[in-house]
């Protein structure tokens, strides 16, 4: 299939898109209660099989950096419209999302008190970002466009930016008060901070900048030590962290696939 | 990769069997689990939440319809079945709208479970924001305001991470976290209690439960890794050697 | 209150009117004091001057404005040795966002040094030299379909183009064109370039992780995944030194330095504090 047909508006794949997940919906809706469990345990199956089977199936012929295009095997084709599928259902539940912050701030409105001002703010900022936004594609005129410029990069992202900034702040308070000598591992994960944050400074590298490269010692660089600190060790325990967590991710992934995970609204 | 290679065309499948060879062997006999401080401060956390008669937030990070979150929702059902035997509020924040319908099923099926429906209230199952630092200050917008006394953290989290954890040390809830976001360890450590570290976040499910079939597949896990041990030492040994076995022999364990 | 247990208890308030000072106070000194350059600098810059004649670089702005004092100075060290490596060996670039701040974030960035170096005659030109590709949604699918038809996939460019007959894609079909990918990214998701462009294609790539991220990217780079690594906005400092530039990280590297001794300073005086007031606690427990 060709990529522009896939990634390009395709109104008749949209619409047969739409009609399907309408009628898979209303079917879902018109089982009883205990069938649902069942029916959702077959589609996890099927939508899992066909992953599988993609990735282990031979690829025919082999992938090669010259020629590109002969990837995958008789599934493949399917992956990218599958994945475009998933993102209309994607689009579908932010409305979903919307929706429950609109209830939440509506009743806090009505009941007024405290925190209603709050939802005051959410209502106009929500109705102010959705009018201009769809305005300043509409009709891109210079008003728009800066209207939109002041909310988008005067507000969204000054305020993005200084959310992150906090996190410096936190962080301050956070090691201040737990880096603390209370026992040899703590004593050594202090030693190991305090070197890697004074190997990545200009001031910190100033301390052992008078031991000669050429010297014997020349391995005493506060930054060499940074560097081994960072390659060697913290690669052997984030490397072994990983892999842990991939093989905890691919006993739940199989849990969930064969339908045996149980606890939570895994339970029949 | 983009499919498999002969790596993972052996070693998937290989431990896909072990894990399920357990899971069927865990039915039949008694298996032991070690101790997880992290895990057994969740009661303690609840309970101190319902001394205290505050909130507790649930925050499952930021993942979306993948596997960490599915194992940070069942944790959290774990908390909110426990907390509904004390009638203790349960504040679950949502960051991404595709997890919210099924975020809001489990929480409402894990109130149901209780035998306690009334108390599923559908205003603590909020979606906030799929923006991180919006979702992290709506968050910590609630944390203050709510003064919740116990805080869990589990799930995919990044930069936004230390925001929650510190917000919650502020207010002084007791806060325990968990998540598979290796780079955010550290801060979980600098700021909370209790944290679980590395695959312990999912043996979580089958800690809290003691479920044959997941502590069977907890067990299988640990077969997995132990067959990646020895295919590490084996392969490391061979390149060390590799100068001393021959050209022939030796170059198939030595990086290209 | 007791001095000692004051030292270690200073409210978190003093903390952060300390740390403020700290990171401000320094924009006002210029001065520079040289960098080591690690390893992982030096290996990308190298990949990057080393780059053949007239190659086409996929630079990857994935960052928003949350992330810009790091992920903003890296990206605009790597702009400016590929504006350079233009005029040296007419290397040309196109911007592919997964962010929605990014695409904005690296344009502007993108058009401030093509005047900058205009002004010294490199003849750099949007369309031509580069390309903004602007932004695009589901990394992990649009990658896929990517490496297949760069132009059938991409469509338009940021200004609604048809990126087909752009100057600046000439040549560019498929992944196999690509000569380098670069990733500005504060999240874990350079791993999608990882396994669906560089692995299968053997592209080389190189990475600019926020500091926090970079410790986990170490494994990529020790594997040969990732040729090399700007690691924060130190990393952009070491890269501006190498390029011999005074750009957004070198002013802001001092600061970075400050505040970085400030926290060493007060985790080292809450210790000693702490220290002397367990051995004073024994004296007098000894004592009674």
């Amino acid at each position: 299939m060709p990529v522009k047909a896939v990634v390009g508006p395709n109104i008749g794949m949209i619409l047969l898109g739409l009609v399907l997940s309408l009628v898979a919906l209303g079917i879902l809706m018109l089982v009883p209660q205990r069938f649902r469990r069942g029916i959702v345990r077959a589609a996890t199956l099927i939508g899992g099989l066909y992953a599988a089977l993609e990735f282990f199936l031979p690829t025919q012929p082999m992938p090669t950096p010259d020629d590109p295009k002969a990837i995958g095997n008789f599934l493949s084709p399917s992956v990218v419209p599958f994945g475009n599928y998933v993102n209309a259902v994607f689009g579908w539940t932010v409305g979903l999302g919307v929706i429950n912050l609109c209830q939440v701030h509506g009743k806090r409105l009505m009941k007024g008190g405290a925190g209603s001002f709050n939802s005051v703010v959410f209502f106009l900022s929500m109705i102010m970002m959705t009018v201009i936004g769809i305005l300043q594609k509409a009709h891109p005129n210079p008003l728009n466009k800066n209207l939109y410029d002041v909310l988008f990069v005067g507000g969204l992202v000054s305020l993005d930016a200084t959310m992150f900034s906090i996190v410096a702040f936190y962080i301050v308070s956070a090691a201040y008060r737990a880096f603390r000598i209370r026992s040899v591992e703590a004593t050594l994960l202090l030693a190991t901070a305090i070197i890697v944050m004074l190997g990545q400074i200009a001031i910190g590298q100033l301390l052992t900048r008078w031991i000669p490269m050429t010297s014997a010692f020349h391995s005493l660089h506060i930054e060499l030590i940074r560097s081994w600190i960072l390659t060697i060790p913290n690669s052997a325990v984030t490397r072994a962290i990983a892999f842990g967590l991939g093989i905890g991710g691919l006993a739940v992934a199989l849990r969930i696939w064969l339908g045996l995970e149980r606890g939570s609204y895994f339970d029949a | 990769m983009e499919h498999a290679n002969m790596s993972a065309w052996i070693l998937v499948p290989l431990m896909s069997f072990a894990i399920l060879f357990m899971i069927l062997t865990a039915r039949k006999k008694q298996l032991f689990i070690r101790r997880i401080q992290g895990l057994s401060a969740i009661d303690e956390a609840i309970g101190r939440a319902t001394e205290m008669g505050r909130p507790m937030l649930c925050c499952i990070g930021l993942g979306g319809l993948d596997v960490p979150t599915f194992q940070a929702l069942a944790i959290t059902s774990y908390i909110i079945k426990s907390s509904a035997r004390f009638n203790t509020r349960a504040i679950v924040p949502v960051y991404d709208p595709q997890i919210y319908p099924v975020v809001e099923e489990a929480v409402r099926e894990s109130y149901v479970a209780e035998g306690r429906p009334e108390q599923y209230n559908p205003d603590d199952v909020r979606f906030l924001s799929n923006r991180q630092f919006a979702f992290a200050a709506a968050t910590a917008g609630i944390v203050y305001r709510e003064k919740v006394a116990a805080s869990f953290l589990f799930g995919v989290f990044y930069a936004e991470a230390l925001i929650f954890a510190e917000v919650g040390q502020q207010v002084g809830a007791i806060q325990v976290a968990g998540t598979p976001s290796t780079t955010q360890i550290p801060f979980f450590i600098a700021a909370c209690d209790y944290v679980i570290i590395g695959d312990e976040f999912y043996a979580a499910s089958a800690y809290l439960s003691r479920e044959p079939t997941l502590l069977g597949s907890m067990v299988g896990q640990d077969i997995a890794k132990g067959m990646l041990i020895a295919l590490i030492v084996f392969g490391a040994t061979l390149a060390t050697f590799a100068p001393i076995l021959g050209k022939s022999f030796g170059s198939l364990f030595l990086p290209k | 209150m007791n001095i000692l247990r004051l030292l270690q208890q200073v409210d978190r308030r003093v903390l952060y009117v300390m740390l403020l000072l700290a990171v401000t106070l320094p924009f006002f000194v210029k001065f520079r004091v040289p960098v080591a350059v690690s390893p992982p600098t030096q290996a990308l810059y190298d990949a990057i001057d080393s780059l053949p004649e007239n190659s086409f670089v996929l630079f990857g702005p994935n960052y928003s404005a949350g992330t810009r004092g790091e992920n903003g100075a890296q990206s605009e060290a790597l702009l400016r040795h590929l504006m350079i490596m233009w005029h040296k060996k007419k290397v040309r670039f196109g911007m592919l966002a997964f962010d929605p701040q990014g695409k904005t974030l690296a344009q502007t960035i993108a058009l401030g040094l093509q005047e900058e170096y205009n002004k010294q005659g490199y003849n750099i030109k949007e369309g031509e030299s580069w390309v903004n590709f602007g932004y695009r949604v589901d990394q992990q699918n649009f990658v896929r379909a990517l490496v297949k038809d760069v132009p059938g996939t991409l469509l338009v460019d940021v200004h609604d183009r048809s990126v087909a007959t752009l100057p600046v894609m000439q040549g560019v079909h498929t992944a196999k064109d690509v000569a380098m990918i670069l990733d500005v990214n504060p999240t874990a998701a350079y791993t999608i370039y990882i396994q669906f462009m560089q692995g299968p294609f053997k592209i080389p790539m190189g990475l600019a992780p926020t500091a926090v991220m970079a410790p986990e990217a170490f494994n990529y780079l020790d594997s040969g995944q990732i040729v090399g690594m700007l690691q924060g906005l130190q990393g952009a400092v070491e890269y501006e030194q190498l390029l011999n530039t005074f750009g957004r990280a070198t002013r802001a590297s001092n600061s970075l330095g400050v505040a970085h001794l400030l926290l060493i300073s007060f985790i080292i005086m809450g210790n000693i504090a702490m220290l002397l007031e367990r051995s004073k606690q024994r004296k007098a427990g000894g004592a009674e």
